[in-house]
């Protein structure tokens, strides 16, 4: 058993009158893939957040420094994920949210609106255009 | 067809290995949160056969609380005592709770 939550696992045996137990699990691949996707694109949207404020309050230009950078990790994704994903993963990074904050959805083919608001949002719509990408393939 | 999976919550502890016994029996949001999962997670686990009902992931660790079949019957009448006295007269709801916990009271032939 897993010590360090022995609190909480006596606090839910005692709130439901019933015995609980902590069990740890094996990671899946698929979890190992959906954990590194979302940090990539969180670590994504930081390095642009950040060379964003360093151009407008401090005038200083990281897109020039970073742009090899960030062509690799795009053809990295392209040829992971293929055409349509990267087409998705992109418009979430650069073309999702407007300067006054606003969001822009995307639509599905049967005109439904889709919003995405965090990674997980945007993995769950590039795993409906290729179910594989969960798979490991 | 897919087969349908339930994907089991995440609990947030801020400071998990520093929390007591104390905060964590009077914290009404672990009440609602083993109120609102736990009749979900066993019913998930009699449908697909499982002898361990998930209810929810601490913090992303890995670690989740898990609840052994002899033990299902139990949780839910708590579950059930809560849906009666919070008093949300949410009567689906209860007699859906007192069908399952019927359907594992029944002894297995």
């Amino acid at each position: 058993m897993a010590e360090p939550y022995k609190a909480i696992q006596l606090a839910v045996d005692s709130l439901l009158n019933a015995q609980s137990t902590v069990r740890r699990k094996k990671r899946t691949q698929s979890d190992r893939r959906k954990e590194c996707f979302f940090a990539i694109i969180n670590l994504l949207e930081e390095t642009i957040v950040r060379s964003n404020i360093a151009y407008q309050e401090l005038q200083i230009d990281l897109f020039k420094f970073e742009d090899k950078y960030i062509q690799i990790i795009d053809m990295l994704m392209f040829m992971n994920f293929g055409e349509d994903c990267m087409d998705m993963i992109s418009f979430y990074l650069y073309d999702r949210t407007n300067d006054d904050g606003t969001i822009n959805v995307i639509q599905s083919l049967d005109g439904q609106e889709i919003e995405m608001n965090n990674p997980y949002d945007l993995w769950n719509v590039i795993v409906s255009i290729n179910p594989k990408i969960d798979e490991g393939a | 067809m897919k087969k349908q999976q339930r994907k089991t919550v995440r609990a947030i502890f801020e400071d998990a290995e520093q929390l007591t016994l104390d905060q964590l029996q009077e914290s009404n949001i672990l009440k609602l949160l083993l109120k609102a999962e736990v009749p979900n997670a066993i019913e998930y686990a009699i449908i697909h056969k499982k002898t361990f009902a998930s209810i929810f992931e601490i913090n992303s660790s890995n670690n989740f609380i898990e609840i052994h079949k002899n033990y299902w019957a139990d949780a839910l009448s708590t579950c059930l005592h809560w849906y009666i006295n919070d008093g949300e007269e949410d009567y689906e709801k209860c007699s859906h709770l007192t069908k399952l916990i019927e359907s594992l009271r029944i002894p297995k032939k």
